[in-house]
């Protein structure tokens, strides 16, 4: 585990969601992320708060910068599916998030996205059907 | 159930109960919420190295008091079998908070809806 007391937010970043990608929110542990990013969990938690505050600056900085790649979809979904309904903040972030959605499709692309996250498909290009 | 914790008149109550507010040394702290930056269920952190401790318990299995290690405060209250929540702080004497309580899921939730934006 490094020392580092300066580091890069958005390599810090980029690891952690990583992380919550893999292991969704609940899942993932402060050592989880300790690990992940090398610094100490006192800098952790003095740069972001808590883990919702690592989480919602993962979520952020993926919406603003790469909006339409599959982290930042995968973390919307574990945003929906584990945090919306008790955290108001975060619950903010996918609200805003969707009332921004121009296109008529955005549930088939969540479905879509969500079919990808399971895993359960035989390929990544099928289109959520089974060949 | 080392502490119970509650918000009142914008403040964060933390009052250690039974014999842990013997060994914790503290009647009743009191925080701003403005100065509670946020608060985690984080169970790996009672397994970490705590730094030294300033005054304090040292009952295997159970942390009471302030610690200090690489230049912050950590006030500990807690039991080896406590879900331990970690409340951080802005412009305390502790940089954060180390707790056992009876509902921390439902504690932390309530903590971040009242600080988190």
């Amino acid at each position: 585990m490094g020392r580092k007391k300066s580091f890069d937010q958005h390599i810090v970043v980029a690891q952690m969601s990583t992380v919550f990608v893999q292991r969704g929110f609940e899942g993932t542990s402060l050592d989880d992320l300790v690990t992940a990013t090398g610094l100490l969990r006192g800098s952790l938690y003095s740069e972001f708060g808590s883990k919702q505050g690592m989480f919602m600056a993962c979520l952020k900085a993926n919406l603003k910068k790469q909006p339409l790649d599959d982290v930042t979809w995968f973390l919307l979904l574990v945003a929906m599916l584990e945090l919306t309904s008790n955290s108001q903040a975060v619950n903010e972030i996918v609200s805003q998030w969707y009332a921004k959605q121009n296109s008529p499709n955005i549930a088939t692309q969540l479905g879509q996205q969500l079919l990808k996250y399971s895993h359960i498909l035989s390929g990544d290009n099928d289109n959520g059907k089974r060949s | 159930m080392e502490n119970v914790v509650n918000i009142q008149n914008e403040q964060l109550v933390i009052e250690p109960i039974g014999l842990t507010k013997i060994a914790a040394l503290k009647e009743r702290i009191a925080i701003p919420l403005t100065h509670v930056v946020g608060a985690s269920i984080d169970t790996g952190i009672i397994n970490e190295s705590k730094g030294f401790r300033m005054p304090g318990t040292a009952i295997p299995g159970y942390w009471a008091g302030t610690f200090r290690k690489n230049d912050e405060m950590t006030f500990f209250n807690i039991k080896h079998t406590s879900l331990p929540v970690v409340i951080q702080l802005k412009d305390e004497k502790y940089t954060r908070l180390v707790l056992g309580v009876d509902k921390p899921r439902e504690l932390v939730t309530l903590i971040n809806n009242h600080v988190l934006s």
